[in-house]
């Protein structure tokens, strides 16, 4: 063995009480390190998986915004606005669907509406729905992830509306009154779009996604309604009994918000059934079948996101299309930034927790050159350059980092493991949000263990330095001052 | 008897090995100044087995400090083997001190951690040397058994006496084949038999080796074992003797 080594080890062995504290913050330092980056790496991946899988796909194109633009809409510094369009559907998804990297595609239209049960008295109570407007069967094909409990998927050409259990919840809070699979829910837009939809479904999601879990799916031609996604009158309209009494009726402003008194409501149950007859009928305008806020991808291989969607942003440029393209952390808006978000509080915590470890075994260490000043003068008169009592005390740093680095690892890596065997489980959204689903089952991450190897490392160095500046000053005349007798 | 392996240190006999022209070396202390030594010249031969003797405070341990280069002198020149020592760069001094200086300490010095074998081998893993490993474990076998340490081998320095102990410092300070072994006060830590009993190791060394020994005492009883005696009174010499070899 290396003398450096040697003596290394052995200053270690002799001086336990000292190595004991400093391997001690290393040893707990890393096994930290190795269990936090364990769980938010698995979570990240959890939440990647549920999100990915179950409703962004790989690459989310969009038309271009000003804001940043996921599932929920654009976020902007005044809120959360429309997406636009997709400009020239047909052609970006003739290019984006030509991509070798792509295995499957849908579209998506989304918005939100408030929601109420015509057919029940809900004391004109509503409830805000927010609405993923799907074409069932290459969304169902991408993103199979809707277990049922009652009713099924939206059958194609058909109109209808699928409800999450906790929706169903909601809107019993909301509106008073249970809603079931073959009731009509009432959707208004926040313009003036109204339609009336069938509940053909309640489901629970098969990966639990909090964030996920208060959207509705409806029929792609009713969200393009409410959404007034339309190329104006496809012919003469005709106009039903109930459109031509209300029409006829022809009644001001002021008869239709109560003879200009704001506080003063309309009777209720007129007001709902003259919705209702609006809602109920075939409008004459035809649905633009080109309007998609969304185009989904889902790629062979989730790692070509990236190159994917330089080259479709490339190509939006290059012809002139007000298109633009990102991966499922666009897709998911600001769900994807939690991690992102408590990976960078972890980080500054356990900066704050390595400067305090750097403290602490720096002093260690001073307090062992202090002790050691008359060793360090017998090797320098014995002809130790400074280089050597450099190399020796980094020796023992480094190999004591080292060790009780890898022993942190050890335990980090036992507890991560067991974590894995029992899993994590919560039943608090935002935890579900986390972790990707109701339960978690940490993996260990080796990039979890490189960093927290290196890190360890560098704090050892860090803490080193100033010690070993002080031991570079040690004289040789200090081992005659010594009054050691070893 | 073994021959050890030769370092390329060239060994003639018969010229200073050591000059000390003028030396005056003062220390601060607080606001006020100390002179330890005020102006002194010797020459030192090769091959002398020299003691510097005299009370406390006469400036015994700044000579041995500066002829061992881990002190510069205020005023004057110390010159090793020729070479003025005064302003050489710290890598020069360093390299200095372990071709051609053997240190002996008063409390030992040795490293805690290494054994016996360890310590005296230590000087040796500091430099560049043509030996073979087999050469350098056979000559470091052969040390060993000169200071009698043969059956402690493996021991500890908190395993030894103090005489024991210094016998390791003498078998180290010798594992270079210095030109020149300095040894302050070696006897202060030990009691009278075992002091006298290193004094004559020391000089049994210097006579096989023919390397220069120069010790520091303020015990008589020592001193006569010496050939050559520097006394020094408040910092200056006071008289110095030579006996016959």
């Amino acid at each position: 063995m290396p003398t450096l080594m040697r003596i290394a080890l052995r200053n270690l062995a002799e001086n336990r009480a000292k190595t004991a504290v400093m391997g001690g913050i290393i040893c707990l330092g890393v096994a930290v390190m190795v269990l936090g980056f364990s769980f938010m790496d698995s979570a990240a991946a959890g939440m990647r998986r549920a999100f990915r899988e179950s409703f962004t796909g790989d690459v989310i194109i969009s038309g271009k915004a000003a804001g940043s633009v996921s599932l929920f809409g654009v976020q902007t510094n005044g809120g959360t606005e429309a997406t636009p369009p997709i400009p020239e559907y047909g052609r970006v998804l003739a290019y984006a669907r030509a991509q070798d990297e792509v295995r499957s595609f849908t579209s998506q239209v989304d918005g939100s509406g408030e929601a109420t049960l015509p057919d029940k008295d809900t004391m004109g109570a509503t409830a805000l729905i927010y609405l993923f407007g799907i074409e069932p069967q290459s969304y169902r094909a991408m993103f199979d992830d809707l277990d049922f409990i009652s009713g099924g998927y939206l059958e194609p050409g058909t109109e209808g509306v699928l409800l999450s259990s906790d929706q169903i919840e909601e809107l019993k809070q909301e509106l008073g009154t249970e809603v079931k699979v073959g009731d009509r829910v009432q959707i208004q837009n926040f313009g003036t779009s109204i339609r009336q939809v069938t509940v053909r479904g309640v489901f629970n999601l098969k990966r639990k996604n909090p964030a996920m879990s208060m959207v509705a799916f409806v029929d792609a031609q009713t969200m393009k309604a409410l959404q007034g996604m339309t190329i104006g009158s496809a012919g003469q309209a005709t106009v039903g009994k109930a459109e031509s009494e209300l029409l006829a009726e022809g009644r001001g402003e002021a008869d239709l918000f109560g003879g200009g008194d704001l506080v003063q409501a309309a009777p209720v149950g007129g007001s709902r059934s003259r919705v209702r007859s609006i809602g109920a009928a075939r409008l004459p305008v035809r649905l633009d079948a080109g309007a998609w806020n969304y185009l989904l991808l889902k790629l062979k291989n989730p790692g070509d996101a990236t190159r994917l969607v330089a080259r479709l942003n490339d190509w939006f440029a290059a012809q002139r299309i007000e298109a633009q393209a990102g991966d499922w952390r666009q897709a998911a808006g600001p769900f994807a930034m939690i991690p992102t978000v408590i990976r960078r509080v972890f980080m500054a915590a356990i900066f704050i927790v390595a400067v305090v470890a750097v403290i602490i075994i720096m002093n260690t260490l001073m307090a062992n050159v202090i002790e050691r000043s008359s060793e360090i003068g017998t090797m320098r008169a014995l002809g130790a350059r400074k280089s050597f009592v450099w190399r020796m005390f980094l020796t023992e740093t480094i190999t004591m980092s080292v060790v009780f680095g890898v022993l942190g690892i050890v335990i980090g890596s036992a507890i991560v493991i067991a974590l894995n065997r029992v899993g994590i489980r919560s039943s608090e959204p935002f935890m579900q949000v986390l972790m990707g689903g109701s339960e978690l089952r940490p993996t260990i991450s080796i990039q979890a263990l490189g960093a927290a190897l290196a890190a360890v490392i560098v704090i050892g160095f860090a803490a080193l330095l100033y010690p070993v500046a002080v031991a570079l000053k040690v004289q040789p005349v200090k081992a005659i001052q010594a009054g050691h007798s070893e | 008897m073994f021959e050890p392996y030769h370092d390329g240190f060239d060994k003639e006999c018969a010229m200073a090995i050591v000059k000390l022209k003028d030396v005056k070396k003062v220390y601060p202390l607080g606001k006020t100044e100390v002179s330890a030594v005020k102006g002194v010249s010797f020459d030192i031969e090769k091959g002398d087995f020299i003691s510097i003797a005299g009370p406390s405070g006469s400036g015994k341990t700044t000579i041995l400090n500066l002829i061992g280069c881990i002190d510069t002198p205020t005023d004057g020149s110390v010159e090793i083997d020729g070479l003025p020592t005064g302003h050489l760069p710290d890598g020069v001094i360093t390299t200095l001190r372990h071709d051609k200086l053997g240190f002996i300490f008063q409390s030992f010095n040795l490293i805690p951690v290494l054994d016996v074998y360890e310590n005296v081998e230590f000087p040796l893993l500091l430099g560049k040397s043509t030996a073979t490993r087999k050469e350098k474990a056979e000559w470091i076998g052969y040390l060993i058994r000169e200071v009698g340490l043969d059956d402690w081998r493996e021991h500890r320095p908190n395993e030894l006496s103090g005489g024991q102990r210094q016998r390791v410092a003498i078998a180290r300070a010798l594992v270079t084949r210095p030109e020149i072994v300095l040894a302050d006060e070696p006897t202060a830590n030990l009691d009278s038999a075992t002091g006298e009993a290193i004094i004559e190791l020391m000089k049994k060394m210097n006579r096989e080796m023919s390397t220069t020994f120069i010790f520091s005492t303020h015990d008589a009883k020592i001193v006569g074992i010496a050939d050559h005696v520097i006394r020094l009174r408040d910092g200056l010499v006071e008289s110095e003797e030579r006996k016959e070899r």
